[in-house]
């Protein structure tokens, strides 16, 4: 049954310890090379081959009885396995923990240690492990790499506690010496390797200086979050000194401008985001901060200069760049959440910002182009699903509809308004409650139901306000009409609860179910005007400024319609109460309208008020002289 | 009626032996029945071919089928199926070999009896020879000689035993009990044993001693003698439940086996382009590894047994794996034979395979699936590239822009109070570092007697050194006047006795040293290029305030004016003096200047002196400089080399401290911007000196003794950095050349933007002359009716006006397109070439 095949290959080795060694050293070299050569496809592919090489060691290694003179070999090939292993699927997974852990079982199978410990945890295991090789010189090299890697693999999944710890017993510090996890990670100086250790893709002291830069920014950014922000700016300039590839830099900076930027220091800010924007391939995060600070400058047309290139940088996806083979500060970051000064959400949400930047700013033409092109993103489905920026909270689907329509009445292009209010109505009337709707179904219900009533109410309104637009009067006030019809239906006694329930949101619904019905009042009334039917605009004032007694523009409304039907009596008793209304302090105005009712708001704002004021005034005083 | 009592499974040339041990209650002895069993292909099931039996002789005796196995016979040749019973009476143990002949008679080939009996440690091998293990010594019994015999090697176990070429049986074990709690376990020595030469064979092609401990089976795949030395290619199971291949004595493949305790290893020829190894576990499992890359291709759990034959006739080996079926008592009832390839029969599927191994449906689909993916592939690559050439426009823009919002910011556009106060704070932290200027040995001006002047508020001190062959003299000029090399030349004079005195050729250095350690910058980065070009582009007063300001403050700084020159001339005097004689060069307003000549004293040198070493310079020990002249002559005299080191990924912030930590340099304590290696090897006294420029990038100064430690120490360095550097030498032309080219450059650029501007307002003009000439024609064309002249009239008068107001306000100037395009490449070529010429002479200052 022998099969003779020649045998006369080279003379054997001494040992086999050498053999493995040689081979570690190998791989380890032809991954270093592989880190150069351009093609990814290749690279992953090499990498591929690299991690099956050293896992076929680690076997091998495994495979005989632990031994000491075996260990600081086995311990390397681990690290550099885990280390490749990291790099190349891009995080830690529960593998890693396992490897480490069967390598400090190996150091105490060697040392016989190992028995009823098998049951303890990781930090357990460091501890005795530790304990031990204090009298094993020449495995602390290799141990501390290990811990280099445990530190990262901890940093990652957000254990400090266990980090610290860690640190305090390679620093050989009693415990509860220090918290400081960046003064732990600086004092903690891993040992020389001999110069013929094997060869290692990432030695413990590059790995600390990972460990120092990823967890210099991530306290950074906590310390932003939290506002602590001398802290904080002390810990991302440790970050900016620390070992930093290109998009970490990147986030630094950004992180450095924010800081700086709330600090009080816009042109120091400024300055680091023009570096960061150098830097790297990153835009994103330096592009919308760049857009706060200007918004804070008040530098409008700067600001929505950075929120166009923003929009530009997201829509180009980005290319990833060639991995390096090693434990880099981006796998032990966790991905920004929204509340991340680094977040800087999608492309539609960018367009959102910008366009309601642009209304916002009295540039209708623009908004109304930005709305379009936001519009056109999001029904084309290059985007799942639109989700509102959380922070500040935006708007939802079917206020960027009404958002878009305000800026195209704005923009003066009252057609297209009237389009895309038509293909709201059409979304929305399934989601519309069966008459009569209460705020009762809304408070149980979920958010969109609450609102639908409010959204087609108010898409009726910017039909109204479309058709003064185009001269229509007779559509206007139909469409006004309608709008007042579905806003009158709900009942005052669950309005009351509803504002209980609701008052913690971030625009309270009966609010502005209230401005909504005031706005369409006006506007119908503004038509009745236009139309010299004056009666029945002034019907429409009163009820407004019944609704909103301290509201000055429905008052003054009401006022002028008065004075043109000439009754004279009741607009100098509603003179003298808009006068003493005058002394009270304006209602308060904690939360924000939509920006869809602030921008209807805008347009029944009387124009010449002070004039009209000082008119009255004056031929009162004619009156009262007479 | 007859009782099985045993049953054991044997394969022969495709066919299944099984031995039946019964007791019948008629007969006093029982009896061996053997029926061949043959695979039908076409019932796809065992087909009983042939019986036959043999009846025990001795009575009341207990009996037992021990082993069975095929060898060959000595005499015949032949290999054929044996069979070892062993009975038992009273304590004594009988024990026969069993010769199945093909004609199913059998044939009792040898008997002998022990006081013990023999467990699983038996073997019986070719001859036929029998070979067992008992207590500490083994014992073999062959048909030839017919008596027991010890082998005189105490192995404490036997992995295995088989006939090799010329040299007989031969058995491997280990020599010592291996002890499991053994922290070295390397001590127990596998052994080596020709039973027919009677000795040890060397063991150093087997296995690797360290694996004596774990190894507890192998399979020979190949043996050969070579230069009178065993070598082997062998395939072992160990305790570590692993699957190793060695070749003459190395490890070469592992594989981890799915289930623990394995107990046998065997080779199945499936096919001709690979093989498996067949591993049973006493767990009643298996499974099988290919042999080439050495993966385990398929396990199969709770086997009864199973065998390697050709069981269906195709050439090629076979497993049958068999199962215990519950309600058939024949064993052949529940089967599998595959050869994980092609062939498969199986008795009962549903439950016999736990996993399918790769079937050529798979493989057909595999290559229908590989030129899409190729496809798929190209049209990636194509989507990758235009990202990539968006990617870059866009950053273009993005840089543009910012640039352009900043420029506006610091112009004060949208200024604060407290702007200007920031902007300050920023340039302070951009200031660079100093740097020294080298400047070629100057011909001496001779008329020095005449501008000598008072020199006590200038020298602070000479000194001078002897170093290898050269004579370094150093000058430590005072830090209230702030020169450059340009400016300074030291000269030696060389004085004899005789009147004449001459000159002599020599190499000046000046080193400028901050003693104050800088604070760290914040890592804002900064462009240098154009800083330098813009230094250049303002006023020369303003020039030289920027200059001034770039400077270290004035008390944090030394300045030593060197002069190296070569010693073995000099030697030939025995005694010499020279005279040190410094000479300024004092810039006035405008570019007149006037020398200013200063003697530093006298240097005297003989040659007892040197023989003495009182000259020679002693190397730092420690981090501060014990003697702060030598230190000097080091910088003078070491070779100087400049790198600018730059990284594409990831920034070198962190250099210094890696220097202090991979190179084992140290600060020197005086001058905290050195750094001195203290690696013992041959770069033991290296000075660097580390400069950030931007996050990426820094320039690198070694002081060292020769090239070829320069070489050593960059590759070690490249060996040792954490991150992936370039290392870029920068040779260093003279300034004045490289402000001159700054200077052409310069100008070239202003002359390309105003060239184009005035090919584009060229065109500009033209444009309009045509449209107001083509306007002219078609007003010309129509002549009605004054009333429809003055209708047709009135568009135009208001286009006219349109125009006229679009003039005033600079509007309508439009070039095309192709032209725009020209202008901004030829601009942004020569603003790149202005830059890269700025960047040079920027490098350059931080370089000296």
């Amino acid at each position: 049954t022998m099969s003779q095949t020649p045998l006369d290959s080279p003379s054997p080795r001494a040992s086999c310890l050498d053999l493995w060694r040689e081979k570690n050293d190998l791989l380890v070299r032809q991954a270093k090379v592989t880190q150069d050569s351009g093609l990814l496809l290749r690279q992953q592919h090499l990498a591929q081959d690299a991690l099956q090489g050293f896992r076929e060691l680690l076997h091998s290694l495994r495979g005989l009885p632990a031994a000491i003179s075996a260990l600081p070999l086995e311990l390397t090939v681990i690290c550099n396995f885990i280390t490749l292993k990291v790099s190349h699927t891009q995080g830690f997974t529960e593998d890693q923990a396992q490897d480490i852990q069967q390598g400090l079982e190996r150091v105490l199978e060697a040392q016989e240690q190992l028995g009823p410990r098998l049951e303890c945890g990781l930090r357990e295991l460091w501890d005795s492990v530790l304990h031990i090789s204090s009298l094993l010189p020449e495995l602390l090299p290799a141990l501390h790499h290990l811990a280099g890697l445990q530190a990262a693999l901890w940093l990652s999944t957000d254990r400090l506690g266990d980090l610290a710890l860690l640190l305090q017993s390679l620093n050989g510090s009693q415990s509860g010496a220090s918290e400081d996890l960046l003064l732990l990670l600086k004092t903690w100086s891993p040992p020389v390797e001999e110069s013929d250790a094997p060869l290692t893709l990432q030695d413990a002291r590059g790995l600390r200086d990972v460990l120092l830069t990823a967890s210099a920014l991530c306290q950074g950014l906590q310390e932003l979050i939290t506002g602590t922000l001398p802290r904080a700016l002390s810990s991302l300039q440790e970050a900016a000194s620390g070992l930093c590839s290109r998009p970490v830099l990147v986030q630094v900076y950004t992180a450095l401008g924010t800081c700086l930027r709330k600090m009080g220091n816009p042109q120091r800010a400024l300055l680091y985001l023009v570096a960061a924007l150098k830097g790297g391939s990153v835009w994103g995060p330096p592009l919308l901060e760049a857009s706060r600070l200007y918004r804070q400058l008040g530098d409008t047309a700067a600001e929505l200069e950075s929120l166009e290139l923003l929009v530009d940088a997201l829509s180009v996806t980005q290319n990833s760049e060639t991995p390096q083979l090693l434990i880099e500060v981006e796998l032990l970051l966790p991905q920004p959440n929204p509340d991340s000064p680094l977040y800087c959400g999608t492309q539609s949400q960018a367009k959102h910002l910008l366009a309601s930047r642009c209304l916002q700013t009295g540039r209708a033409e623009d908004a109304a182009e930005h709305y379009l092109d936001l519009l056109a993103l999001l029904l084309d489905g290059l985007e799942p699903r639109f989700s509102p920026l959380p922070c500040p909270p935006g708007p939802c689907m079917p206020e960027v509809f009404l958002e878009a329509a305000a800026a195209l009445i704005q923009a003066n292009r009252a057609q297209d308004a009237l389009t895309v209010c038509e293909e709201l109505l059409i979304r929305t009337s399934s989601l519309l409650p069966k008459m009569p709707w209460s705020w009762e179904d809304a408070r149980n219900g979920a958010k969109e139901p609450i609102n639908c009533p409010l959204w087609v109410s108010a898409t009726y309104l910017l039909q109204g306000q479309a058709w003064v637009k185009m001269g229509d009067q007779k559509e206007a006030v139909s469409e006004f009409s309608r709008c007042l019809e579905l806003l009158f239906r709900a009942t005052p006694e669950d309005r009351e609860q509803g504002a209980a329930s609701n008052s913690d949101q971030r625009c309270r619904p009966d609010v502005a179910l209230q401005q909504l019905r005031l706005a369409a009042l006006i506007s119908r009334g503004l038509v009745w005007v236009a139309s010299g039917q004056d009666t029945k605009a002034l019907q429409d004032f009163l009820l407004s400024v019944q609704i909103c007694p301290g509201n000055r523009d429905a008052s003054f409304h009401l006022l002028q319609t008065l004075r043109r039907l000439d009754r004279r009596n009741e607009a100098t008793a509603f003179w003298w109460r808009l006068e003493a209304q005058t002394e009270l302090p304006p209602e308060d105005a904690t939360w924000s309208l939509p920006l869809y009712l602030e921008t209807c708001l805008s347009w029944i704002h009387p124009l010449d008020q002070e004039t009209l004021l000082e008119e009255f005034r004056t031929s009162l005083l004619e009156t009262s002289d007479l | 009626m007859s009782s099985v009592e045993q049953e054991e499974l044997l394969c022969y040339n495709g066919e299944v032996l099984v031995f039946q041990l019964c007791d019948t209650e008629a007969a006093e002895t029982p009896i061996l029945h053997v029926r061949r069993m043959v695979f039908d292909r076409g019932t796809r099931a065992f087909a009983q071919k042939s019986t036959g039996f043999f009846r025990m002789e001795e009575e009341n005796s207990h009996f037992k089928i021990i082993c069975c196995s095929c060898v060959s016979d000595f005499r015949t040749g032949l290999n054929l199926p044996h069979v070892m019973i062993q009975s038992e009476k009273n304590n004594v143990f009988d024990y026969f070999l069993l010769l199945l002949h093909s004609t199913n008679k059998f044939e009792k080939r040898l008997s002998f009896n022990l006081g013990y009996e023999l467990k699983d440690s038996l073997r019986v091998l070719n001859g036929p020879l029998v070979l067992w293990r008992h207590v500490t010594a083994v014992f073999c019994i062959s048909s030839k000689s017919g008596t027991v015999v010890s082998v005189p090697v105490n192995f404490s176990s036997i992995v295995w035993a088989g006939e090799i070429g010329n040299l007989g049986i031969v058995l491997l074990g280990c020599t010592q009990k291996p002890s499991k709690s053994d922290c070295a376990p390397w001590d127990t020595k596998f052994c080596v044993y020709s039973l027919d030469r009677q000795e040890i064979l060397s063991d150093t092609y087997i296995i690797p001693q360290a694996y004596s401990s774990v190894v507890t089976c192998v399979h020979v795949c190949a043996a050969e003698l070579v230069n009178n030395q065993l070598r082997m290619s062998l395939i072992a199971l160990t305790q570590k439940n692993q699957l190793i291949s060695f070749r003459n004595g190395t490890p070469e493949s592992v594989c981890q086996l799915p289930f623990g305790d394995p107990c046998a290893v065997q080779l199945m020829d499936s096919s001709r382009e690979d093989s498996l190894f067949i591993v049973s576990f006493r767990s009643n499992d298996a499974c099988a590894v290919w042999k080439k890359n050495f993966q385990v291709a398929t396990k199969w759990e709770k086997i009864l047994s199973l065998l390697i034959d050709d069981f269906v006739g195709a050439g090629t080996e076979q497993v049958l794996l068999l199962w215990k079926s519950s309600s058939n008592s024949d064993c052949l009832a529940s089967f599998k034979i595959t050869d994980l390839v092609s062939i498969n029969y199986s008795c009962q599927p549903c439950w016999t395979s736990l996993s399918h191994p790769l079937t050529s449906p798979f493989h057909v689909c595999l290559y229908l699936i590989i030129p899409v993916l190729e496809g798929q592939g190209l049209s990636a690559c194509i989507v990758f590239l235009l990202d990539l050439q968006q990617h870059l426009l866009l950053k273009e823009k993005i840089i543009s822009k910012s640039c352009k919002a900043l420029i506006n910011l610091v112009e004060g556009k949208t200024g604060t109070s407290s702007s200007t106060e920031e902007v300050k704070l920023v340039m302070e932290c951009l200031v660079p570092l100093c740097g020294e200027k080298e400047h070629p040995a100057h011909t001496f001006d001779e008329k020095l007697s005449d501008n000598l002047k008072d020199s006590e508020h200038l020298i602070e001190k000479m000194w001078y050194r002897v170093m290898d062959d050269s004579l370094v003299v150093g000058v430590e000029i005072t830090s209230s006047l702030q020169l450059s090399l340009k400016d300074v030349t030291l000269s030696l004079l060389l004085d004899q006795a005789c009147d004449s005195s001459f000159l002599l050729k020599c190499q000046n250095r000046m080193i400028k040293l901050s003693t104050d350690s800088l604070p760290a910058s914040p890592p804002v980065p900064f462009e240098i290029g154009s800083e330098a070009k813009r230094i250049k582009l303002t006023l020369h007063s303003e020039e030289e305030k920027s200059c001034v300001c770039q400077q270290p403050s004035k008390k944090d700084c030394v300045q030593i004016v060197t002069a190296v020159t070569s010693l073995p001339p000099l030697l030939a005097l025995s005694n010499f003096c020279c005279i040190v004689l410094l000479q300024i060069r004092e810039r006035k307003n405008g570019n007149l200047s006037e020398d200013r000549y200063v003697p530093c004293g006298r240097l005297f040198l003989s040659l007892d002196d040197i023989s003495r070493g009182k000259y020679l310079v002693t190397f730092p020990k420690n981090e501060s400089i014990e003697n702060m002249e030598d230190f000097f002559v080091l910088l003078a005299a070491l070779h100087k080399f400049c790198f600018q080191v730059t990284s594409s990924g990831h920034t070198l912030t962190s250099m210094k401290t890696w220097f202090l930590e991979y190179i084992q340099c140290e600060v020197i304590k005086e001058f905290p911007e050195m750094l001195v290696c203290k690696r013992p090897g041959s770069f033991y006294g290296t000075l660097f000196n580390w400069k950030q420029r931007t996050p990426c990038e820094g320039i690198l100064i070694v002081y060292c003794r020769n090239q070829s430690v320069l070489f050593e120490c960059l590759r070690y360095l490249i060996r040792v950095l954490p991150i992936k550097c370039f290392f870029k030498k920068l040779k260093l032309a003279s300034e004045d050349f490289l402000t001159d080219h700054l200077a052409l450059t310069l100008e070239k650029e202003l002359v390309t933007l105003t060239s184009s501007l005035s090919s584009a307002l060229a065109e500009v003009e033209s444009n309009f002359v045509q449209q107001y000439e083509a306007s002219k024609n078609m007003s010309s064309v129509n002549v009605a009716s004054l009333s429809e002249i003055e209708e047709k009239i009135h568009p135009y008068r208001k286009e006219l006006q349109r125009e006229k107001k679009q003039i005033t306000l600079g509007m309508n100037l439009k070039v095309s397109g192709a032209l725009y395009r020209e202008i901004t490449l030829k601009v942004a070529e020569a603003q790149l070439k202005s830059d890269l010429a700025g960047q040079k002479l920027a490098i350059y200052v931080i370089c000296l």
